[in-house]
């Protein structure tokens, strides 16, 4: 009977223990005999006034607490608005955990003041990570040491604070689950089958019956590093033998801390002008000097010094945990096939193209649906999100070419000249702005051919009767 | 007399080793153009897939671009990177769409750029292997610069096309092909295709183009 009856029998025996210590009762579930007792204590603690924050606020005041945290505990992670950590390793250093608890509070109220928020938060402590948080969210504040009172201490929470979304809390409800202890009396196969594997996780975490993996937070940290020159330096290469020294320090940095950059920024001070900025941005977080070393020297390509540096500073603060590539490990032409390679390939190429020629100016073309040939056509920055819509593919014949604003051309004795003969060879098709629009647009366009055999793309407006302009080049 | 005989079929056994009046070299992998008349005019029956291609044109716009996009399109099919370098006017995204190009896999250096950071660019992307043709329009170029993006071609499977302008006496260099267009008058209204002129000026491995046909018309879109 792998069902969580069987569980749900188990939670009575335990609330029965619980309430008859002297009672004792082999355990009639199979799970539980499975699964070792946990070693760990979590304590999770939420924080309803995060709730309702933009999620960049919401992000830099959690991590805020967290740090906070990390005086009581190694390991933290962060889940939208709780923080989890392990405690029982503490709880020696600590002297117990009352002690410990009455720390944690006073420093997480302290906090919470500092960030300007009502020094409101609910606590759960129990041996698994995922029953804590449960108790957190529900506001219980309640603190379990043993695997048998997680059951009863679960069974009144309600199911609204399981990770599930609406649709399966609906399909609970709508067959009369409201409260965590009624899904142990449902079978798992038909719960598996309604919410799916992932739905019923998070409960077999909290009751130890399945691992829990989790994400752990380390407090993001900043680099700087500057170097007084003895004397003042104009000369390119002696600065970048300067800049050199500050990468070693920087590299040694994040290989202490097995982490990469996704950028810095190196100031030049200098001794009368305007300090040089370089800012060295990443598509893919590095830890390669000789990397560094090669965007520096493109971004000096086009920066003149022309008055004496006198200090070097570089910050960074934008860190990322380093990937671990094992491709040394790979035969080559397993290397060659993979996609990821040969992107990176391509992101190391725009980078240093980036660095070398300015962000503005590598584009890539948009297109949007609009009649209007002006709109159609969009240049935007390479890193710059675009718009997933598949585009509408036009039937109409249009240029290769469309010129930066259309251009007037001349017209003689019926005949139209641009620098050469102009012949209207097909048209016309009418284009026109909407009608609610302000700045009112009416042409009539046509292909034309040049004396020289160039196709050209002209209109005439309808707004300005008589004037001709070419518009576009067929290439 | 034999001895003459069994040279020259040693030689002719051998791909590796080129001959004065040899047209081309003989393993040039190439790509097929797209257009039946361009392929059996081109040297090979196709784009070579490496080295660096001039084309030369009066003044751009002619249809010179109509000739390499039913390859573009295939590039860019094969997931292939389209590289567009100081390209002279604003790109009408709809005319690429209706040539069936992926505008995602094309990246655009604006004609803004410095002269040497346009050709810099030019030079490092002929050495990635990631993209699958260079377009660059540059005028006036001096002969080590070109020498430089040769040289960039050379060990990676990366086609370049330059887009000149003017016609220069620069036949020292080892462009592996170097055309002139011209767009012939006259515009077919029922299929919406014209002529082109195209000329071979010089091709890789000969003092002078010995083929019988140096000068084609092609029809394009």
């Amino acid at each position: 009977m792998k069902n969580f009856e069987l569980l749900a029998l188990s939670s009575k025996t335990c609330l029965k223990n619980t309430k008859a210590h002297k009672r004792t009762r082999p355990d009639p579930s199979p799970y539980q005999k499975k699964s070792p007792s946990s070693p760990s204590l979590w304590c999770a603690l939420f924080f309803p006034c995060l709730q309702g924050l933009q999620d960049s606020e919401r992000k830099k005041n959690i991590s805020e607490l967290a740090k906070t945290i990390s005086k009581f505990s190694s390991t933290i992670t962060i889940e939208s608005t709780t923080i989890i950590f392990e405690i029982k390793s503490s709880l020696r250093y600590f002297r117990g955990i009352k002690k410990l608890k009455a720390g944690i509070d006073f420093s997480v109220k302290e906090k919470l003041k500092f960030l300007d928020f009502n020094a409101i938060f609910y606590y759960g402590i129990s041996p698994t990570l995922n029953c804590s948080s449960l108790i957190a969210k529900s506001k219980k504040n309640l603190f379990i040491s043993k695997m048998s009172q997680i059951k009863p201490a679960l069974n009144n929470i309600s199911i609204n604070y399981l990770d599930l979304d609406k649709k399966q809390k609906k399909i609970l409800r709508n067959i009369g689950v409201e409260k965590i202890r009624d899904i142990w009396r449902l079978p798992t196969s038909g719960l598996k089958k309604r919410l799916g594997e992932r739905a019923l996780l998070q409960l077999k975490q909290a009751i130890d019956l399945e691992p829990e993996l989790i994400e752990r937070y380390s407090p993001q940290e900043n680099f700087t590093s500057s170097y007084n020159l003895p004397y003042p330096i104009t000369n390119e290469n002696k600065v970048l033998l300067v800049l050199k020294k500050l990468l070693d320090k920087f590299c040694i940095f994040l290989q202490k801390r097995d982490l990469s950059t996704s950028g810095f920024l190196i100031i030049l001070k200098n001794e009368k002008t305007e300090n040089i900025k370089l800012c060295i941005r990443l598509r893919h977080p590095s830890i390669s000097k000789n990397y560094f070393i090669t965007l520096i020297k493109a971004h000096l390509e086009n920066k003149q010094i022309t008055s004496p540096i006198i200090k070097a500073t570089l910050n960074a603060g934008n860190f990322q945990r380093k990937d671990h590539v094992t491709s040394s490990m790979l035969p080559t032409h397993f290397k060659d096939c993979n996609r990821k390679d040969a992107r990176f390939e391509l992101n190391r190429f725009i980078e240093i193209l980036t660095a070398r020629i300015g962000e503005e100016s590598i584009k890539k073309p948009q297109h949007i649906d609009n009649h209007c040939p002006e709109y159609t056509a969009l240049e935007s920055k390479i890193d710059e999100k675009t718009l997933k819509k598949a585009p509408k593919i036009p039937q109409n014949l249009r240029p290769i070419w469309l010129l930066p604003e259309p251009r007037k051309l001349n017209k003689c004795n019926h005949q139209l000249y641009d620098s050469r003969k102009i012949f209207l060879v097909s048209g016309p098709e009418r284009i026109e702005s909407r009608w609610w629009k302000k700045n009112k647009t009416q042409r009539d366009y046509y292909i034309a051919e040049e004396d020289c055999g160039a196709r050209l793309w002209v209109f005439q407006d309808k707004i300005k009767p008589g004037q001709w302009f070419v518009h576009g080049v067929f290439s | 007399m034999t001895n003459s005989i069994l040279l020259k079929s040693i030689l002719n056994s051998r791909d590796d080793i080129w001959r004065l009046g040899d047209e081309t070299p003989k393993n040039l992998e190439i790509y097929k153009s797209g257009l039946k008349e361009l392929d059996t005019f081109l040297p090979n029956g196709g784009w070579p897939q490496i080295g660096l291609i001039e084309v030369i044109v009066e003044h751009y716009g002619l249809g010179e671009l109509q000739l390499l996009m039913p390859l573009m399109r295939n590039l860019t099919n094969q997931d292939k990177i389209l590289l567009w370098i100081c390209p002279p006017y604003k790109i009408c995204t709809s005319a690429l769409l209706n040539a069936g190009i992926d505008i995602e896999k094309l990246l655009i250096i604006s004609s803004e750029v410095k002269k040497k950071d346009a050709l810099w660019a030019a030079e490092q992307a002929l050495q990635t292997q990631e993209f699958g043709i260079v377009l660059l329009w540059q005028n006036h170029l001096k002969r080590n610069a070109l020498h430089r993006l040769l040289l960039a071609t050379k060990n990676n499977k990366t086609l370049g096309v330059l887009f000149k302008k003017e016609k220069t006496e620069n036949s020292q260099s080892s462009m592996i092909l170097k055309l002139e267009a011209s767009s012939r008058k006259g515009l077919n209204m029922r299929t919406k295709t014209r002529k082109m002129k195209l000329q071979i000026l010089k091709i890789n491995g000969s003092l002078k183009p010995k083929r019988k046909k140096t000068i084609t018309e092609i029809i394009i879109n």
